[in-house]
């Protein structure tokens, strides 16, 4: 369970001036000014990481009345400002039911909130049932419930590692008492160690199951902006092991740096992003393993776009609670 | 009915919702003397889901528990921002309301209490929950509960909020057809369902019907028909129940709409909808529709507004099968607002008229607006290849119907195709189409008889021969098509087979630019380019007869052109129109017969007789047989040794003075006798 106030009121309030709007909406402002359930979901985890209960149920009224909405009880997974009508798919994204789900029931043991826990149990019964599935004897979670699965798409089924919230997992379990979200953690850490592809041993963003693991061919075999969330997500859950980080440190502290985009067959940079957004999951990796404290630059939170600074700060308030030297 | 029982009807639960949230001002919401406490929920009403469960709202508190204590404060919030707006209506509906729930409370004589003191920050919650602005309203009441540890929202605030949220909830998943989170969210919030959320109801209604619970569907309209007062909203319940709910359920509704109506014009407006409705009914099973029903949507049509009524009209009576009132109506629709429906309907009336021509060239421009444009045009296609005599069809039609027949995979048409282009002599553009036809549907005879006359027609003997016998036992005049092989393989000494229809056959092999031939030799050049498939050569040497030629070649160019187009499938639609004439019905029939005429000879002179024979019998449908037409049935006969009647063509030619008569009579005599003279023959 991270702690509250891990997130500065300063920060914070720079990260809403910048991407929460009054109805509650937290804004993918590089992607059109979309909202999605990853958005929303991010907003409440930091919302909840800041201490903020205001602001999280400004997010939370924004979300349930406007995406939670599916008959399944899982979260519609964008909202288009300037479309009519603002939902044009009622599809779900798994990291999105994850982090709302997770971020209700943090709230829930901090502020006392039975309702919001309520909704919790709804949207992870939900996902258990409509988002696991086994593959040869591994429990595993599905982008989304439609158009992943093995019927659906030659490369299928296939999954995004990125969506593994390892944070979440076990929060999620306790919640409902089902044995498979530690399944899930197992199989999780399994694709860590084992979807290393091409020269970096890294993992793609979208990885086929199908038949072993390999790049999904229906996407490009890119480590971009999915899986670079991979290792941060693996710091937060405590999962500080060299074994699981080592890759990622070595492809995402380079001394130019910059994290690359890499293609996982060739190896070869298609992008390499400046953003302190993503640059500092790299620095963060170097002071844990290295001891190379982190530039200011890094350790002070300027917002950008809604993606990186909500790495950012995820980040920030993960060393804040965990390694306070690095900052 | 006085107003306070009439008022005493309405669900006043959400009367701040109402009157805060909906546009419609009319609903004199807000005074129900029943509604008070605890039986606000009790009387929910019977169509609430079954999967009913406690509100999830739980952390609201209810204000039955306020009853009969002293008044906090903070409810004065309502009231104090009424009166700043200016709104009186609502000031006073929620002094009744405080008054209900506070029996005894007299609101403060002195309005200075309201006006100076108070809660602005509260005031400015209810303003903005005013707005809609439901999210900024809860961070301000967490924002105020952190700073201020003792203060408590009101529980008024907290309610409508929750109701608010929910109802917003509701209509975004209603809009995405989610309809089990419908239901869902309607069992949680029954204060939601109340005449002042008729469009709650609506939605709820609409989610139960489309999840097979139409009982329930029925029950939440009659619902509103019961208790709600709106003469707007109960019109438009009828009209949501006629879409939503089977005709019997429909009558039910109507029934106790009736009975409760407010006012004769409530009726008069549902009157109308039910006469469509019983129309409609009429139209989907057949029956005759009540004349005064009928009369009452003609009026409506006839009044204006929109097409819906002429539609309905156009539909029934195409149904009846009155195809002239039918395309009269249809006609009107498409005058009013164009729509292509209408223009889909005009063309099944004419279709039904036996007008296809026009059919088709209305149905043409749409037909790949959807499968049931692209069905009604294959059907008016179809009844235009299958007129007989065979009319010309231009090469722009053509080309559009070769390509919604490929579209569709319709063996019908492809044969109907198949047929036109055998009847106009372009036999190996026919047997292709029959082919294509037979590859959609193998089964399908018509197509298969046609191919095998066709391949008769070009002495394709070996492709003949499989054909029959794969359809052995399945079609006779197939069968009897492979006996005419046999007949004339042992009749005559026949020429070379195949190319049928060519009326000129000269050599085109070498490639010549068509733009230096006279007309005559064009023509011919593209025959002879048809007969060896290559169709887009063949268009270009008939533009060049059809630019140039006498009227007689432009008009056989016109053909060749089309049937160039027709072969290469996909066509170039402005070289077509360019090269368009088109031919008077007439000229048309003439060049017909002619061309009929020309088949006889050729088939005659390649010793195919059965064909000879069946051509002349087809051209002597449309017009009778000339002389020397009737000399070529003759010897067509005698050379099938039918000596008997060959005999009786020849007398008849004779007897009306004709000199090939006498001369056929005489040749067949003397056939005869030397036929019967040499023994073993």
């Amino acid at each position: 369970m991270p702690q509250q106030g891990t997130i500065s009121p300063e920060n914070w309030a720079a990260y809403t001036s910048r991407f929460l709007t009054s109805d509650g909406r937290v804004v993918d402002d590089a992607n059109g000014g979309i909202s999605h359930s990853e958005s929303q979901g991010y907003g409440l985890l930091l919302a909840f990481l800041a201490d903020d209960e205001a602001a999280f149920d400004q997010i939370w009224t924004f979300t349930k009345t406007n995406l939670w909405l599916r008959d399944d009880g899982l979260v519609v997974w964008k909202w288009d400002p300037r479309t009519t009508p603002r939902i044009s798919d009622v599809n779900n994204a798994s990291d999105g039911d994850l982090l709302i789900a997770y971020s209700l029931v943090l709230a829930d043991r901090a502020w006392e909130r039975p309702d919001l826990r309520a909704a919790a149990e709804r949207i992870t019964r939900a996902m258990e049932r409509e988002l696991f599935f086994e593959k040869d004897g591994a429990v595993l979670i599905r982008p989304a419930v439609d158009g992943f699965d093995g019927d659906d798409r030659p490369d299928g089924p296939v999954v995004n590692l990125s969506y593994w919230i390892f944070e979440a997992l076990p929060v999620l379990g306790d919640l409902t008492g089902d044995g498979r979200w530690a399944e899930l953690s197992k199989s999780g850490l399994r694709l860590v160690r084992e979807a290393r592809f091409g020269p970096d041993n890294l993992p793609s963003d979208w990885i086929s199951v199908r038949a072993g693991l390999e790049p999904a061919a229906g996407f490009p075999p890119e480590f971009g902006y999915n899986a670079i969330r991979v290792p941060l997500y693996l710091l937060r859950a405590g999962h500080v092991s060299p074994a699981l980080l080592l890759p990622f440190l070595d492809a995402m502290s380079a001394p130019d740096n910059r994290v690359p985009i890499l293609n996982v067959e060739t190896g070869e940079a298609k992008d390499r992003l400046t953003d302190p957004g993503y640059l500092v999951i790299g620095a963060a990796l170097r002071c844990i393993f290295e001891g190379v404290p982190l530039d200011k630059a890094l350790t002070t939170f300027r917002p950008t776009h809604y993606y990186p600074s909500t790495l950012h700060l995820l980040m920030l308030s993960y060393l804040a609670e965990n390694h306070p030297r690095c900052r | 009915m006085n107003a306070l029982t009439k008022l005493g009807l309405l669900a006043a639960v959400a009367f701040f919702a109402h009157t805060v949230l909906s546009a419609d001002e009319t609903d004199p919401a807000g005074n129900g003397a029943a509604r008070n406490g605890p039986e606000i929920r009790s009387v929910g009403p019977a169509f609430l889901p079954e999967e009913q469960v406690a509100p999830a709202n739980g952390a609201l508190p209810s204000s039955a528990d306020a009853a009969g204590t002293p008044l906090p404060a903070a409810d004065l919030s309502g009231l104090r921002y009424f009166l700043q707006t200016g709104d009186a209506e609502r000031y006073q509906k929620e002094v009744e309301r405080l008054q209900r729930l506070y029996p005894g409370w007299e609101p403060p004589t002195d309005l200075s209490v309201l006006r100076n003191g108070g809660d602005p920050e509260l005031d400015q919650m209810w303003s903005l929950f005013g707005e809609g602005q439901y999210a900024e309203v809860r961070r301000r009441i967490d924002e105020r509960r952190t700073r201020e540890p003792g203060w408590v929202p009101p529980d008024d605030l907290l309610e409508k909020l929750a109701a608010a949220e929910a109802r917003v909830r509701l209509v975004n998943a209603s809009d995405l057809a989610q309809y089990a989170t419908v239901t869902r969210i309607a069992a949680e919030n029954p204060d939601l369902l109340t005449c002042a959320n008729v469009d709650v109801i609506w939605r709820l209604a609409e989610a139960f019907a489309q999840t097979d619970r139409r009982d329930r569907a029925q029950d939440a309209y009659s619902y509103i028909l019961q208790n709600c007062e709106v003469p707007s909203e109960r019109i438009a319940t009828i009209q949501k129940a006629i879409a939503d709910l089977p005709p019997e359920v429909v009558d039910e509704l109507v029934a106790e709409e009736q009975e409760k109506a407010g006012s004769t014009e409530e009726l008069e407006a549902v009157r109308a909808d039910l006469a469509r409705l019983n129309v409609s009914r009429s139209l989907n099973d057949g029956s005759k529709a009540d004349p005064a029903d009928l009369a009452l949507v003609e009026a409506q049509a006839v009044d204006g507004g929109s097409a819906d009524n002429a539609m309905l009209l156009g539909w029934y009576h195409l149904d009846q099968k009155d195809f002239e009132t039918a395309r009269s109506w249809f006609q009107r629709a498409l005058d009013a607002d164009g729509r292509n429906e209408a223009t889909q309907g005009l063309g099944l009336a004419l279709i039904g008229e036996d007008k296809p021509f026009e059919a088709e060239q209305i149905l043409r421009p749409e037909w790949q607006g959807s499968g049931e444009a692209r069905d009604n045009y294959l059907a008016a296609a179809s009844a235009v290849l299958a007129k007989r005599p065979v009319v010309e069809v231009s090469a722009a039609a053509l080309a559009q119907i070769s390509e919604a027949t490929a579209a569709a995979r319709d063996a019908n048409t492809a044969q109907e195709i198949g047929w036109y282009a055998y009847e106009i002599g372009q036999i190996q553009t026919a047997a292709q189409w029959f082919e294509v036809a037979l590859s959609w549907d193998a089964d399908f005879e018509p197509a298969a008889f046609g191919l095998a006359l066709s391949l008769n027609n070009l002495g394709d003997r070996d492709r003949l021969s499989a054909l029959v016998a794969s359809w052995a036992g399945r079609s006779a005049r197939i069968s009897e098509v492979g006996a005419t092989v046999r007949v004339r393989t042992s009749a005559a000494g026949g020429r070379q087979g195949g190319q049928g229809g060519a009326p000129v056959a000269r050599g085109c092999a070498a490639p010549v630019n068509p733009q230096t031939l006279s007309p005559n030799a064009a023509l011919a050049r593209g025959w002879c380019l048809m007969d060896k498939d290559r169709a887009l050569e063949a268009a270009d040497a008939f533009a060049v007869a059809l630019a140039g030629g006498s009227e007689r070649v432009r008009s056989e160019a016109v053909y060749g052109q089309s049937l160039a187009y027709l072969r290469i499938g996909a066509v170039n639609r402005a070289a077509v129109a360019a090269t368009q004439a088109s031919l008077p019905p007439e000229r048309a029939r003439e060049l017909q017969l002619d061309l009929l005429a020309k088949r006889a000879s050729v088939a005659f002179e390649a010793g195919r007789y059965t064909e000879t024979l069946l051509i002349l019998d087809e051209r002597r449908q449309y017009a009778p047989e000339p002389f020397d037409l009737s000399e070529l049935r003759g010897y067509a006969y005698l050379e099938m040794r039918r000596f008997d009647d060959a005999l009786q063509v020849f007398e008849a030619l004779a007897a009306v003075g004709h000199k090939g008569g006498e001369r056929g009579v005489l040749t067949t005599l003397e056939t005869r006798s030397a036929k019967l003279s040499v023994p073993g023959d």
